[in-house]
């Protein structure tokens, strides 16, 4: 069956969850997880043991093959960036330093140097020829280092003054275990929140709002946008094939002016979303629907609670407890030495 | 509302009574729009910086639609960036719901400063003279920065809160959400403003308060 | 049933706009219980307007600015001897000044039910099953009853066997004639006297256009609904309806019995409406039955000329020339593991106009934007002007040697200047200022648009959108320009106009590939076609083999024109008959040869 923009089998174990109860798990499984990633108390184990727990029940439901050809592109990156990010801003010498690279004196000079004349000549030169700002950076870093490892770096220097503080990257064993615990927890989080995304369809949202006795006006704006995500896609992907027939990607672009073009997507699809409003409301207003609607029959949307939602809950709020108020460490637990 | 005099753009809540079911409509397909506007900002150019993308497609977006329609634009920047940039690029649902709050304070603030400030300084409220001196200026320091400014506090004090980002990265994780979100919408916003503003008036769509 | 008095209407303005024209002026009909009425008119004519008046959409569901009402509208509309709109000018006093006050009841829902052009645009809910009970909830009926409804509305449109399944059918799993046949449903379930349909076969093929059309015919015959059917095509008008009325410039300029209207040629002609292509035949030959014109084939075979010279046989030319594309057992399998191509093989030649034909999801589209370089092919060769497309840096470049117009104008339109939409493409092919200026002006020239250089493309109409679309690739200069159903929704003017463009483009050395449900224009314009069935090529030849094969015709679910269609009865009688194609060929043979063809 469909779920939002996705397809998930029905026989799966979350299908027969009351998407409130899936809402509830996710908060609480991401409390869980934020307590899992503590800079100062990491838990490795814990994290690893609900990222494992997330896919199973992921690819239970058949949604795994929609995971990874949507989110490939996005998740590696986002979870090596984030393990970078604490390897490089979180300076913690922990028990041992296993590598220390000094990247900043504490002071700013004034001046030119050979390693800043090759970077820049090297950046400006690569983004004329192949209009590429990033591996331009890179390269011309790259170059400046070896060049000057090699010969020097003779400067003329003009003034030098103090400004914030020396930095430097320091790689130890606890900004490690820090690191791969934030990537590992934040990945889990993801996986937790994709559970609710694939496996739950619009009309379960719109019980369940109508449980919450939310306004129906309310819940009729949320479901006509649920709705028009896939028109917009559509709409969306077909504005972007004739943009590309009409050379758009001829040329190659730097980043601004992808952006520009971009923008320019957004002429065509507004004006389609204004044409399809008029005729959506219609639509609407023709089936009955007026501001003063207040409680439509109920029809094939509310899920009622059953047996399985309170045990799912009592054992996730089980676990919450055991996590926040009890301070469980699995990885302590577990004897794992970090 | 009972004469054109009256028909001002401005910052009352229900100016032009009643909300009608085709603009609720209207509202609702924008939204759509702005959602899968933001989806493909985050998965068509993934740039991080500490863990976030650094350029927020979605808002180049975003801060026309405040401006066109009211408090509805801060409807559809939650929902955009809750569900569009976030759940379904795959964010953690309570990030994005927190980052869609963050849109709230920053299209708030927009409309706010933007509508308030307008008359003052002579320009007009909805942007369609961002091509010229005075109304680029105003744009710039008060659609393409304030706000952002503040989002960005907003934002990095989430990150850092949820232990996504270390003390060390708070300046830069900040300096991307503010730089990043300037150059996005100094790019993509005045192009709307100028070449869609005067379309979205002429279908009768555009807020002169919050609610209508 | 229905009772529409003098009403005219003026779509309110905003910003800071003059005042819209009145699209409505004063719109004057009578509809009887149980009738099948037709509307039609050109485009822009008012038959949309006058629809949403019948239903009270207009002006109930709209804010009309300052609430001005004798600003905007006059006259009443009655439905089921109740009022639905009426106007009190003397009401509503503000300031000293009356501006109207709105009476009636206001929307007819349930009474009456509305099927719109686009099936995609009412499909409400994410569901089948919600779709239909949408409607019953709001009524507030029993969960038991609506439930007995639903499944009886599916029955009726011919879509019972899937109710079982109906919660988890999804709106992208039905083809455009399901999702028209599920409106229909979702009105029929809420058991409405009224139905109005509003060109509800323009976005469908021609199986889909049957489908919707037969299903309406049963439901008025066995229920005795009272049906409004506004429509372009005579053929459908004329099998169903009981009278026609006839809507131009906001006004209601004729209303006749279904036989009588199609006589009328020539207020059909000054009003751009379709005729049959018989009557045009006969009209242009001085053919007559009787004092009428026919306008149907049986009629046609009781007063054309069974015998006409059989020394002139319509002849086809055949392919000659440079091969400027050769597909070759073209496969593609879509992201989500569909099929769409099963292999596909034809060639295009320097200079012709080649017709991709096929029932919606045949695939022509697909090979459309293998050819534009849009999508990569999964399997077999497509060589383009000698290069192989399989190599990304060849298919990055085709948007210069290919130009693909798409088939909605709202997809394609970037820019709010004509001008400048024209010169988008060619400032991506970096073409230099003063070669861009000429570029932009002869396109424009082209096709008819000169004088809406500073206009604004949004607020053209939908055939200027169409032709500036052409213009904006034409400008690309193309080695080959691909046009995507470039007739649908579109009235008989339009068409005309999109048509001579063709002969305009073909005229002048283009090669073109149109991909079209338009059987007139296949036969009028293209020197050969390729049908796709399933996502194979089932016939490459002249449009005149393939309509002289009335089997093949049938099982590739294509309809044969007219002309063609007459020429085969008249075989049966006469096996020397010419096989004679389109009008053109027919006068030529009927005036013995005096006709440039």
């Amino acid at each position: 069956m469909r779920s939002f923009l996705f397809s998930v089998r029905r026989d799966s174990p979350l299908a027969h969850l009351h998407v409130l109860t899936k809402l509830l798990l996710v908060l609480l499984l991401s409390v869980v997880i934020v307590r899992f990633i503590r800079t100062d108390n990491p838990d490795p184990l814990g994290a690893t043991m609900l990222l494992a727990l997330a896919v199973l029940l992921l690819a239970l439901s058949g949604a795994m093959r929609w995971v990874f050809r949507s989110y490939l592109l996005v998740l590696f990156p986002a979870l090596l960036g984030m393990a970078l990010t604490w390897v490089i801003f979180n300076p913690d010498p922990g028990s041992g330093v296993l590598w220390r690279i000094p990247v900043y004196d504490g002071r700013i000079a004034l001046g030119f140097s050979l390693r800043l004349g090759i970077f820049l000549v090297f950046a400006i030169v690569w983004y004329v020829v192949r209009k590429e700002v990033f591996w331009g950076l890179v390269g011309g870093l790259a170059l400046a280092a070896i060049v000057t490892r090699l010969v020097g770096n003779p400067s003329i220097t003009l003034a030098r003054f103090d400004f914030f503080h020396p930095l430097a990257i320091i790689v130890s064993q606890r900004n490690l275990v820090v690191a791969v615990t934030k990537a590992i927890g934040y990945g889990a989080m993801i996986f937790v929140s994709l559970l609710l995304v694939m496996t739950s369809r619009d009309i379960e949202m719109t019980g369940a709002m109508r449980q919450l006795r939310i306004p129906y006006v309310a819940i009729f704006f949320l479901s006509t946008m649920l709705r028009s995500l896939s028109m917009a896609l559509t709409d969306y992907t077909t504005i972007r094939q004739a943009q590309i027939a009409r050379g758009v990607s001829l040329r190659k672009k730097n980043s601004l002016q992808l952006i520009a073009d971009l923008a320019y997507i957004a002429v065509p699809l507004t004006a389609t979303m204004l044409r399809r409003s008029n005729e959506v409301g219609d639509a609407v207003l023709l089936r009955g629907f007026s501001m003063q609607t207040r409680n439509p029959t109920e029809f094939h949307e509310v899920h009622p609670f059953g047996w399985v939602d309170g045990v799912v809950l009592g054992v996730c709020a089980l676990f919450v407890i055991l996590v926040l108020v009890f301070r469980l460490n699995f990885t302590q637990w577990a004897g794992v030495l970090l | 509302m009972h004469s054109k005099a009256q028909m001002q753009y401005g910052l009352k809540w229900n100016p032009n009574p009643p909300l009608t079911v085709p603009q609720l409509v209207a509202y609702a397909l924008a939204t759509g729009i702005y959602t899968i506007l933001a989806w493909v900002g985050v998965i068509g150019l993934p740039v991080g910086v500490a863990g976030v993308s650094a350029l927020f497609i979605a808002v180049g977006f975003g801060v026309p639609f405040a401006m066109w329609f009211g408090g509805w634009g801060l409807v559809m920047g939650f929902i955009g960036t809750a569900v569009g940039a976030g759940i379904l690029t795959g964010l953690p649902i309570p990030v994005a719901l927190a980052f869609g709050v963050g849109d709230v304070i920053l299209y708030g603030s927009l409309l706010l400063m933007y509508r308030g400030l307008a008359p003052r300084f002579g320009v007009d409220p909805i942007g369609r003279d961002v091509f010229t001196p005075k109304g680029f200026i105003f744009f710039f320091i008060v659609a393409a920065n304030l706000p952002h400014i503040l989002g960005g506090i907003y934002g990095t004090w989430l990150l850092y809160t949820l232990g996504f980002v270390p003390p060390e990265a708070i300046p830069l994780t900040f300096s991307g959400f503010w730089l990043g979100n300037v150059i996005v919408v100094t790019v993509i916003a005045p192009i709307l403003l100028r070449v869609l503003g005067p379309v979205v008036e002429r279908f009768g769509l555009t807020n002169y308060g919050w609610l209508t | 049933m229905v009772r529409v008095e003098g009403f005219h209407w003026r779509y309110p303005s905003f910003g800071d706009l003059a005042e819209n024209p009145w699209t409505l002026q004063g719109i004057d009909l009578e509809i009887e219980r149980g009738e099948f009425f037709g509307i039609t008119g050109p485009s822009g004519a008012g038959k949309t307007t006058t629809c949403k008046a019948i239903m009270g959409i207009i002006p109930h569901g709209l804010k009309i600015p300052y609430r001005a009402y004798n600003h905007h509208l006059k006259g009443s509309v009655w439905v089921d001897g109740e009022l639905v709109t009426g106007l009190d000018a003397d009401g509503q006093v503000v300031d000293g000044r009356p501006l109207g006050a709105l009476l009636g009841k206001g929307i007819v829902a349930p009474k009456g039910g509305m099927v719109l052009q686009d099936p995609e645009t009412q499909f409400l809910r994410m569901s089948l099953l919600h779709e239909i009970a949408f409607g019953l909830q709001l009524l507030g009926l029993p969960a038991q009853e609506i439930e007995e409804r639903v499944r009886q509305a599916l029955a009726m449109v011919g879509l019972g066997d899937l109710a079982d399944e109906a919660a988890y059918i999804h709106p992208n799993d039905l083809s455009g004639g399901q999702k028209q046949r599920v409106a229909i449903a979702a009105f029929l379930a809420m058991r409405p006297e009224l139905l109005v349909l509003d060109e509800p076969t323009s976005d469908l093929d021609p199986q889909g256009k049957s489908e919707v059309i037969e299903t309406v015919r049963m439901l008025h015959e066995r229920h005795n609904m009272t049906v409004v059917l506004v429509e372009q095509d005579p053929e459908i008008l004329r099998r169903f309806c009981d009278r026609i009325a006839l809507i131009d410039e906001g006004r209601v300029r004729m209303v006749e019995r279904a036989d009588d209207f199609y006589r009328r040629a020539n207020l059909l002609s000054d009003c751009g409406i379709y005729r049959f292509e018989i009557s045009e035949i006969a009209a242009g030959a001085g053919i007559r039955l009787g004092d009428d014109l026919p306008t149907r084939i049986e009629e046609a075979l009781a007063c054309f000329p069974l015998n006409l010279d059989a020394s002139w046989q319509p002849q086809d030319v055949a392919p000659a020339g440079e091969v400027l594309l050769e597909v070759r057992d073209l496969r593609y399998v879509y992201e989500d593991g569909t099929q769409a191509l099963h292999g596909v093989n034809f060639d295009l030649y320097r200079g012709e106009v080649l017709a991709l034909l096929g029932a919606n999801g045949s695939g022509k589209t697909t090979v459309a934007k293998i050819l534009n370089g849009i999508y990569r092919p999964t399997g077999g060769t497509v060589r383009v002007l000698g290069q192989d497309i399989s190599r990304r840096s060849v298919r990055s470049q085709l948007p210069r040697h290919v130009g693909y117009v798409f088939q909605n104008p709202d997809h394609q339109i970037f820019t709010r200047r004509v001008w400048d939409e024209v010169a988008y493409g060619l400032k991506n092919l970096q073409v230099p200022a003063d070669e861009l200026a000429e570029r932009v002006q002869q396109a424009l020239q082209a096709v008819g648009l000169s004088d809406k250089a500073d206009e604004d493309p949004l607020f053209l109409g939908k055939g200027q959108r169409q032709r500036l679309a052409v213009a904006s690739i034409l400008a690309m200069r193309p080695e080959i320009i691909i046009v995507d159903e470039p007739t649908t929704g579109q009235d008989y003017q339009m068409v005309s106009g999109i048509m001579e463009l063709l002969e305009e483009l073909h005229a002048q050395g283009n090669t073109v590939l149109i991909i079209t449900h338009d059987m007139t224009l296949v036969a009028n314009y293209c020197q050969r076609v390729v049908v796709l069935l399933d996502g194979r090529d089932v016939f490459s030849g002249s449009p005149r083999e393939l309509f002289s094969q009335p089997e093949l015709v049938r099982t590739t679910r294509l309809c044969a024109p007219q002309a063609i269609s007459l020429s085969l009865a008249m075989r049966e009688r006469n096996e020397t008959f010419p096989l004679l194609l389109n009008k053109a060929e027919w006068l030529h043979a009927l005036k013995g040869g005096k006709y440039a063809l």
